[in-house]
């Protein structure tokens, strides 16, 4: 279940986790797409991962996909969230990652460079009671960003040209940060430079016939 | 993500002209095939140890398949027979009603017959398909091999495999084939992934044409945009080796071509092919 692979995670970390914390994540949803016989819904990607902070502005993560796992195909990303600039409540993060895929049964791989960059804004933050040595806050974050995978392959099937050397998405989101936990819904215009005309999977799409519609949930807990 | 290759719906019963439901084409009376010429028939396969019984229907006089040239009708991914009617009334008046007996079926999972489809028993309902016309006395030499879309692919199966099925075709006609099962992943998801990725299916037509030794012809409308004359038809019909023939129709889409191209003029460049 990885077509439109590239559109199978949100954002993982909008941004870094505090020096020194961990996070365990699970992310849901994929692109919209017509399926037959179920109708027009997000396909069912689902991933779990590790982060951890290594200082203030630099976190690194893990994944893997579970949905992947169940048709044979193996699928993680390694990944870190660099935050290069922040300014009261606002900042901007780069997370570099690389996707790793292997068919089990057929031993077919692929890896994926990928290049994601997001705005945040924290539009509210309620103090609350101090918790030693924890996050007292509650925030809200707004974000929006690109992701851009990159496609190094020359060649696709009989031959052809690989002409989708770069896959730009468009994403936007909300996150719910609490002590331990935080909670995340993200949209995706999945690679909007491309047509959704010429191909077998039915791509609804805020763009008509170019791109799809991404739709994605995520919770964090952070200890 | 099979599912998105094989879109079969179940009937209790086939209508035919009383189907009320959507069709491949809407042909007007002048294609009206007699119920004399329509056969019920059946063909059991084995699959995964069951015994499923293909339901087919065969267009023409079944008592004289022996000195018949009979063209073998494998239609495409969506529904059942009933949809795919109105193409078989125009294949049995190629030539005028009746020059050419038309044998169709339902895959597994598609239409009445039972079970879920795969590549492997939609090959196995062609093979007993054969083996039906073989035993009504029908010869090689004298069966023709039609397939649309998903259809392409049981024909390119047996005529790539000459001495492997019942009969082997001497000629065969891909309308709107695709190239492979990984060509349509790829073009499904952007990223030039293998196909087993996401679906079991081998189905590579465009290899598998580079053993087909008889004469093909190629019939593809230009504004197919399911299954796109050049990521699909043109690579099946390039590594075509020996003889072959093609029918670009513009402003053709995928299910639209005979109608675009002009059901007379479709049926008889068939027929010109066949009998050349």
């Amino acid at each position: 279940m990885l077509i439109f692979s590239f559109g199978c995670a949100p954002t993982r970390y909008v941004k870094p986790l505090e020096r020194g914390e961990h996070s365990v994540n699970a992310h849901f949803g994929g692109p919209v797409s017509k399926v037959p016989g179920m109708g027009t819904i997000p396909l069912p990607f689902s991933s779990i991962g590790y982060g951890y902070g290594l200082s203030e502005d630099l976190t690194v993560t893990g994944n893997i996909y579970a949905t992947s796992l169940l048709f044979g195909v193996g699928q993680v990303d390694v990944s870190a969230c660099y935050q290069p600039w922040k300014k009261d409540r606002m900042g901007i993060t780069l997370s570099p990652a690389l996707n790793i895929l292997v068919d089990f049964y057929t031993g077919a791989n692929r890896l994926w460079p990928q290049l994601d960059a997001n705005y945040y804004f924290d539009y509210s933050i309620y103090r609350s009671r101090a918790v030693e040595g924890r996050n007292p806050k509650r925030i809200n974050t707004v974000y929006a960003g690109i992701s851009n995978w990159f496609d190094p392959y020359l060649t696709e099937s009989q031959g052809r040209k690989n002409e989708q050397f770069w896959i730009p998405s468009l994403q936007f989101g909300h996150q719910w940060e609490r002590r331990h936990w935080d909670y995340q819904l993200e949209m995706k215009i999945l690679a909007p430079i491309y047509s959704n005309e010429n191909i077998v999977v039915d791509y609804p799409s805020l763009l008509g016939n170019y791109g799809a519609l991404g739709a994605y949930l995520g919770v964090h807990y952070k200890f | 993500m099979d599912s998105f290759l094989f879109n079969p719906s179940p009937l209790e019963t086939y209508l035919l002209d009383a189907y009320q439901g959507e069709t491949s084409l809407n042909l007007s009376g002048q294609y009206a095939v007699p119920d004399s010429m329509i056969h019920r028939v059946e063909f059991p396969i084995i699959d995964n140890g069951e015994t499923i019984v293909i339901q087919g229907i065969y267009v023409g006089d079944t008592s004289s398949i022996s000195s018949d040239t009979v063209l073998l009708y494998c239609h495409g991914n969506k529904d059942h027979m009933d949809f795919y009617w109105p193409r078989q009334k125009l294949y049995a008046h190629m030539g005028g009603l009746g020059r050419y007996g038309v044998l169709m079926f339902d895959y597994p999972g598609y239409g009445a017959t039972k079970g879920s489809p795969t590549e492997e028993n939609m090959y196995a309902s062609t093979r007993a398909a054969l083996q039906w016309l073989k035993e009504k006395g029908l010869t090689s030499n004298r069966l023709m091999m039609m397939g649309f879309s998903l259809g392409s692919a049981p024909v390119c199966e047996v005529a790539g495999h000459v001495g492997e099925y019942p009969l082997d075709p001497s000629k065969i006609i891909l309308e709107a084939p695709f190239a492979s099962a990984e060509i349509l992943i790829q073009d499904g998801g952007l990223l030039s992934m293998p196909g087993s990725f996401l679906v079991d299916l081998k189905i590579d037509n465009a290899t598998e044409i580079k053993k087909v030794n008889v004469p093909l012809l190629w019939i593809h409308g230009e504004d197919d945009s399911f299954l796109t004359v050049a990521h699909h038809g043109q690579l099946v019909y390039d590594n075509k080796p020996g003889i072959k023939e093609k029918v670009l129709i513009p402003g053709g889409e995928h299910e639209t071509t005979p109608f675009v191209m002009g059901y007379q003029s479709y049926i008889d460049r068939i027929a010109t092919f066949i009998g050349q």
